[in-house]
């Protein structure tokens, strides 16, 4: 069947072709999840049901959950270790609801990993409260024969925190949306995604920021690298609200093309409503810098592994913030194997 | 908190002079029979009435465009689709009538003949009511004439050309156009020709509830360069008027082209043009563009560079007002191997004033080591005002170098303070700041026209900032 999806808040010509995503796939029936575990929860309370409930979301697919997870940070409460989440799908279906609640003065890092091979739906909703830091990590590590959604939404109360590592590596098609609501006074909110795509994988990224807090700041850093004949839509709109004030956002992509046949297309947005903001956001597309290339040739590394080093270096910045050694290996075998 | 003075907006300016609504013919709405009685009114051959026939076909297939500003004030059924002032094209100023030609004096047009330009085309709602070239250049060769007596003088030219860049289908309001188009000019600059001093069309709307539908043509042969001023500005109404224009350029093999727009319609104008140019290889577009005018702009100047080496360097500045909404960009397509294309543009808005700079850059795969350099800035002098930023890019060849910057903001407070430490009041520093902004693109203009330029931003200024 086929499904038109993410649309972008705000509409430019339907000829640029970057309004939506058009897909073929059909939507799997839904049964019982049990492959899920958690590590490192620190007994904290963790609650866990499997009804299907109806999700609401920017991606714009009709879809039941199969999976619903209640995580609570309760106030002052600071979690040093990382909680882990590990999801591995076996050719069946994963549709979970994951409902954050991030209590005032806390803080907290979870990593989400996702692997195997089948349809994912993850719908998740972030409430940050009061003085809060939380750092969430999401690992989409499937299969080619996949399909993944992500749809994100998040609420920012007065000077908190929130970051988000997004690494989206797994699936045929790939399709993220990030809502941030920047509702309070001097929030933060980072977003750091890396994008691997091979074969002819299709990777839709669109994510919207809205400032209405006054010093609120985002900061979206997007590296990517295409091969063969993937392709990648990147969608990034920073909204300044009325009353913003001395609010800063800024986005930046960087997209490698490692193959003369893969495809990106970029549409960076900054919407401003109020003066006193700083906006800014940049693009850039190209190969492998050769000058870079010659050089790491030189001290006798071939061709390929240098290609890789590179991109490996690119996605660099991004990787070593997520707080897990084994995670990271995983995301640099990846590249690895390009 | 530092409170703002808030002044008026001055609605009354130099471009804002109201003439008799004089005219010998007069059409409103747009229905087949209507473009029948154009076409007859203009008597043309049976081959352009079929494509106005066709294009009004096309009109009423496409639907109004789903995004950008809001056009539903528009009923073309309201609109004056062709309004014939009681003059034939004259090549002297004076046989012009006296009020018609009093209108291009105040505007300048004459004077600036005399000083600075190698021909003149003066358009008075729907037609070209004077024209002139210089001796030396028609010598060379060169053609600058109005559209409908180059259709009469040079058809094969012009069938050869004519809706080869831009067809009637590429969107609703470029169908409008070829259904009703009136006016514009035909320029042809042969081969190796080299046209230093400007050529300058200039439109000019004077009645009220009407369209403009100039077409203008210009083919810049192998090797020739030219530069190109295209000016227009009408009286304000309280009732809507139309400009849907279309511009089809051809920059050949090793040809070089400047054109150059100072738009300042009035602000009951919906300014709704189409302009698109196919470059050769090694040839060069240049788009210089300052955007004051008109309560809605939706324009979007396409290049399309199809030779190899071809190169498209685009300046462009808009200011939006109270009651303005300015929805301007560009498109550009790379379409061979190692083409360029520079993009500066930056944008100002005050007093609720909107401006959207929406672009697409389109890298084709045949399009290796093409090289893209793209930077917009916007100035927000208020909090009521709006100013968005929507680039789309495509990239389908590796061997590209793409880079895309854009930054809003307001006037820095350390540049205010550093210049009121010179002794500088705060509103005019701001004032500075602001007419530095706009200075590349000030500098991209020939003397007359920058002047032209930094008057309206002083004009649009006023009142204000501080």
């Amino acid at each position: 069947m086929k499904y038109v999806l993410n649309p972008t808040p705000v509409r430019t010509a339907n000829n640029f072709g970057i309004n939506d995503i058009t897909l073929n796939f059909k939507l799997p029936k839904t049964t019982k999840f049990d492959k899920m575990s958690i590590e490192d929860n620190k007994d904290l309370p963790i609650e866990i049901n499997d009804d299907s409930m109806v999700l609401d979301n920017r991606i714009g697919l009709e879809i039941k959950s199969n999976k619903n997870i209640y995580i609570n940070i309760p106030e002052g409460k600071v979690i040093k270790d990382t909680i882990r989440l590990l999801f591995k799908l076996e050719s069946n279906t994963l549709i979970d609801n994951v409902i954050i609640d991030v209590g005032k003065n806390s803080k907290v890092k979870l990593l989400f990993v996702y692997e195997g091979t089948g349809f994912h739906f993850l719908k998740q909703k972030v409430k940050v409260h009061e003085y809060a830091n939380a750092h969430i990590t999401i690992s989409n590590m499937l299969d080619y024969d996949s399909n993944s959604f992500i749809a994100i939404e998040n609420e920012l109360e007065d000077n908190s925190k929130l970051k988000h590592s997004l690494v989206e590596f797994g699936g045929k098609n790939r399709v993220s949306n990030y809502h941030s609501i920047q509702s309070g006074f001097c929030t933060e909110n980072n977003v750091d995604t890396i994008y691997l795509g091979n074969k002819d994988e299709l990777i839709d990224i669109n994510y919207l920021i809205e400032q209405f807090g006054q010093k609120s700041k985002c900061n979206v850093r997007v590296q990517g690298a295409l091969n063969d004949n993937a392709q990648k839509h990147f969608k990034g709109f920073i909204d300044f609200k009325e009353g913003c004030t001395k609010s800063i956002g800024k986005e930046n992509e960087n997209c490698t093309l490692i193959s003369d046949k893969a495809i990106s297309r970029s549409l960076p947005v900054l919407l401003c409503h109020e003066e006193d903001v700083e906006g800014a956001h940049g693009v850039s597309t190209g190969k492998i810098d050769e000058k870079k290339l010659f050089y790491i040739m030189t001290k006798g590394i071939p061709y390929e592994a240098a290609k890789k080093l590179i991109v490996k270096a690119n996605f660099s910045s991004i990787i070593k913030d997520i707080p897990n050694d084994n995670c990271q290996s995983l995301i640099m075998k990846r590249v690895d194997e390009i | 908190m530092k409170e703002k003075t808030e002044v008026n907006d001055i609605n009354e300016n130099i471009y804002n002079f109201k003439k008799k609504n004089d005219y010998s013919y007069e059409t409103i709405g747009l229905t087949p029979e209507i473009i029948k009685e154009i076409s007859k009114q203009k008597n043309e051959p049976e081959w352009m009435l079929e494509i106005r026939l066709k294009a009004l076909e096309t009109f009423d297939k496409l639907s109004m465009p789903t995004w950008g500003p809001d056009l539903s004030e528009l009923d073309m059924s309201k609109i004056a689709t062709y309004v014939k002032p009681k003059v034939y094209m004259k090549k002297s100023w004076d046989d012009v009538p006296e009020d018609i030609k009093d209108t291009f004096d105040k505007l300048g047009i004459p004077e600036a003949e005399k000083t600075s330009l190698a021909g003149v085309g003066a358009q008075y709602d729907s037609e070209i009511v004077y024209h002139s070239i210089k001796d030396e250049l028609v010598k060379q060769g060169v053609i600058y004439t109005d559209f409908d007596d180059a259709v009469k003088k040079y058809p094969d030219m012009v069938k050869k050309y004519f809706m080869k860049c831009e067809p009637m289908t590429d969107h609703k309001f470029a169908a409008l156009h070829y259904a009703v188009f009136s006016g514009g000019s035909f320029v042809y600059v042969p081969k190796g020709v080299k046209v230093d001093i400007p050529l300058q069309s200039y439109f000019r709307l004077n009645a009220p509830g009407a369209g403009q539908f100039e077409h203008t043509l210009i083919i810049v042969d192998e090797g020739a360069s030219l530069q190109f001023i295209e000016g227009c500005s009408a009286p304000k109404y309280n009732e809507i008027n139309l400009h849907a224009g279309c511009v089809e350029l051809f920059v050949k093999d090793n040809a070089f082209l400047r054109y150059s727009t100072i738009e300042n319609w009035s602000k009951n104008m919906l300014n709704l043009n189409t302009k698109k140019v196919i470059v050769g290889a090694n040839g060069k577009i240049e788009w210089v563009t300052g955007s004051f005018g008109s309560k809605i702009s939706m324009l979007y100047p396409m290049s399309i560079l199809n030779g190899d080496g071809a190169k498209c360097e685009f300046t462009g500045i808009s200011f939006a007002g109270e009651g303005q909404n300015l929805d301007t960009g560009l498109k550009i397509v790379h379409n061979s191997p190692n083409t360029s294309s520079v993009i500066n543009s930056k944008s100002i808005s005050k007093s609720g004033g909107i401006c959207t700079f929406r672009s697409v850059e389109r890298i084709r795969p045949n399009a290796k080591n093409s090289k893209v350099t793209i930077s917009c800035e916007s100035l927000m002098l208020d909090s009521i005002s709006r100013s968005d930023t929507i680039p789309v890019s495509e990239i389908e060849t590796d061997d590209v170098e793409f880079s895309h910057e854009a930054t809003i903001g307001k006037i820095s407070d350390e540049a205010i303070f550093y210049l009121m430490t010179r002794g500088i009041s705060e509103e005019e520093a701001k004032a500075m700041i602001v007419r530095g902004f706009a200075d590349p693109i000030s500098k991209a203009l020939p003397l007359e026209y920058a002047v032209e330029m930094n008057n309206l931003i002083n004009l649009e200024l006023k009142g204000a900032i501080g």
